[in-house]
């Protein structure tokens, strides 16, 4: 890189407010409770729906789960995750339940059992998609099933519906606290900016995504003004 | 033999190509910054503005700054077929690239969803788009929040630095000089025409033999794109009043028309390749 940014003048390699879910994959920050009830209720087999509006961490938190139930190469993955809006077509659930599992399943397209399947925005999902999630959780196939949508009332099919084990988590903004909290995680004890400067931006817009682009914001706004420490100033500047 | 070859110019002096000059870009310092620290930092970064402003310009400028490593993309969505699809660019699945997309307008929302989805799991490491205008994008609201604040609006550039653009390219000939540079740029619509009418001048002033231009030669010289000429130039839809876009020969409507992409001619709903062309007719599937 011909020139350095920001924080690459206060050492960091990469940036430390990035807003990709994979960048801090083993790192939540929030939602304790929830994910713990969330990890509960996969154990316990059951059918999940995870709601809550952009930017709040709904990606992040499956990605979360996935690195909390990993396993070795050998024995084939345990957790599917799977982007709904990917496909044009309906979900062709056993190529990827074949390609879960290691290499002899592979070889004798053998279907795994026993899976947790993540399905990322489910509202793109259509009726078919849905008849088939029930059919493979009855049949064993699938061991839990965690939709995640953006609004809350997803339509699931009739036989879903019967079950009536779906178990809803909403997904919320997080409160000051934890807004630290996830800077420190980030960016250490660095004293470049300060809690309270923290907790300003964060007033700002509570949503977690916007919350990261409003401090990358902030702090680039600061360096190219020359400056080293974050002040209370430079926020309604930068963020006009 | 082409005007500038005769000239002793090994390629001509305006061109408008954005992709193939490789001057410095001049009075776009600001912008040339924030598209480095855009892409370095892992953000996506939206340029919006009039045709012919400089936002392939740009694009070309990152390219120059990330090319070598096989790590950039770039892709203009109004070029492609309808069938286009994101993935396939990215098929070798190496990590953090980066990808440009010219016109993004034009893009569908399947790869809209596709961008995101690559971005979020840093397939991608960061995004540059442009386009005309913002409003007309459909970007999904995913991707709106993931490009937030980082808009680059892009006006038409200082006569100044216009003038210094043509200078550095004419390389000082004297065949232009300042008072007709100025009398064209005024004339012109914005940076690319003004690059077009200073190459249409110097023809003219090759094939009369003169080594200097003056401001009546601007008059005379034909099929200037001058701004009284562009504004008769342009034509809207008798039905929805959209403005058209010029296809092939063609003036056509994206909305009420149904037409060939590549040559602009109609064709009828059980038409299987276009009966002007004969290219195969590719339905879209939403």
């Amino acid at each position: 890189m011909k020139k350095l940014t920001w924080y690459h003048e206060l050492g960091f390699f990469n940036n430390p407010f990035s807003v990709k879910p994979t960048v801090f994959h083993n790192e939540i920050i929030g939602h304790h409770q929830t994910m713990a009830e969330i990890t509960k209720e996969i154990m316990n087999s059951g059918i999940l729906l995870v709601s809550g509006e952009y930017g709040t961490g709904k990606t992040t938190s499956l990605k979360r789960i996935i690195f909390k139930f990993r396993s070795g190469r050998l024995e084939g993955k345990k957790v599917i995750y799977y982007n709904c809006n990917q496909s044009e077509k309906s979900i062709d659930f056993d190529k990827l339940l074949i390609n879960a599992g290691g290499f002899f399943r592979k070889l004798f397209r053998i279907r795994k059992k026993n899976m947790i399947i993540l399905l990322d925005e489910a509202q793109d999902m259509n009726k078919k998609d849905m008849e088939q999630v029930e059919k493979y959780y009855d049949t064993g196939f699938l061991k839990s099933v965690v939709f995640v949508s953006k609004n809350k009332n997803l339509k699931f099919s009739e036989g879903l519906k019967e079950k009536n084990n779906i178990n809803k988590f909403e997904l919320s903004n997080m409160d000051n606290e934890e807004a630290i909290e996830m800077i420190r995680k980030r960016i250490g004890k660095l004293q470049f900016i300060s809690d309270e400067i923290i907790v300003k931006i964060f007033n700002v817009n509570k949503n977690s995504r916007a919350f990261l682009k409003n401090c990358e914001d902030v702090c680039k706004y600061t360096f190219d003004n020359g400056n080293r420490i974050v002040e209370e100033e430079y926020i309604k500047k930068a963020l006009k | 033999m082409e005007e500038f070859e005769k000239l002793e110019f090994e390629k001509n002096l305006s061109n408008i190509n954005s992709l193939e000059t490789d001057t410095e870009l001049i009075g776009r310092e600001d912008e040339a910054k924030e598209i480095l620290y855009r892409i370095i930092s892992g953000n996506m970064l939206l340029i919006e503005g009039r045709e012919g402003v400089g936002k392939t310009a740009l694009l070309k400028y990152a390219i120059d700054n990330f090319k070598g490593k096989g790590k950039v993309i770039y892709v203009n969505v109004s070029k492609v077929s309808k069938r286009f699809n994101i993935s396939d660019l990215l098929k070798k699945k190496s990590k953090e690239m980066i990808l440009l997309v010219d016109n993004a307008q034009y893009l569908s929302k399947k790869n809209n969803e596709r961008i995101k989805d690559y971005y979020d799991q840093d397939y991608i490491r960061s995004v540059i788009f442009t386009t005309t205008d913002y409003n007309l994008i459909n970007f999904t609201d995913a991707l709106k929040t993931r490009i937030g604040r980082s808009i680059i609006r892009l006006t038409n550039i200082d006569k100044d630095d216009a003038l210094e653009i043509a200078k550095t390219r004419l390389d000082d000939e004297g065949m232009l000089p300042n008072d007709v540079l100025e009398q064209l740029y005024s004339d012109s619509n914005n940076l690319k025409e003004f690059l077009i009418n200073c190459d249409l001048l110097c023809g003219y002033l090759e094939n009369k033999n003169k080594k200097k231009a003056t401001k009546q030669d601007i008059k005379k010289v034909p099929n200037l794109k001058l701004e009284e000429n562009i504004n008769r130039e342009r034509e809207i839809c008798s039905e929805c009043e959209e403005e058209l876009m010029k296809v092939g020969d063609y003036w056509r409507c994206s909305k009420c028309d149904q037409y060939c992409t590549i040559c602009g001619a109609l064709y009828e709903d059980d038409d299987e390749e276009c009966p002007e062309c004969g290219i195969k007719i590719m339905e879209d599937e939403e």
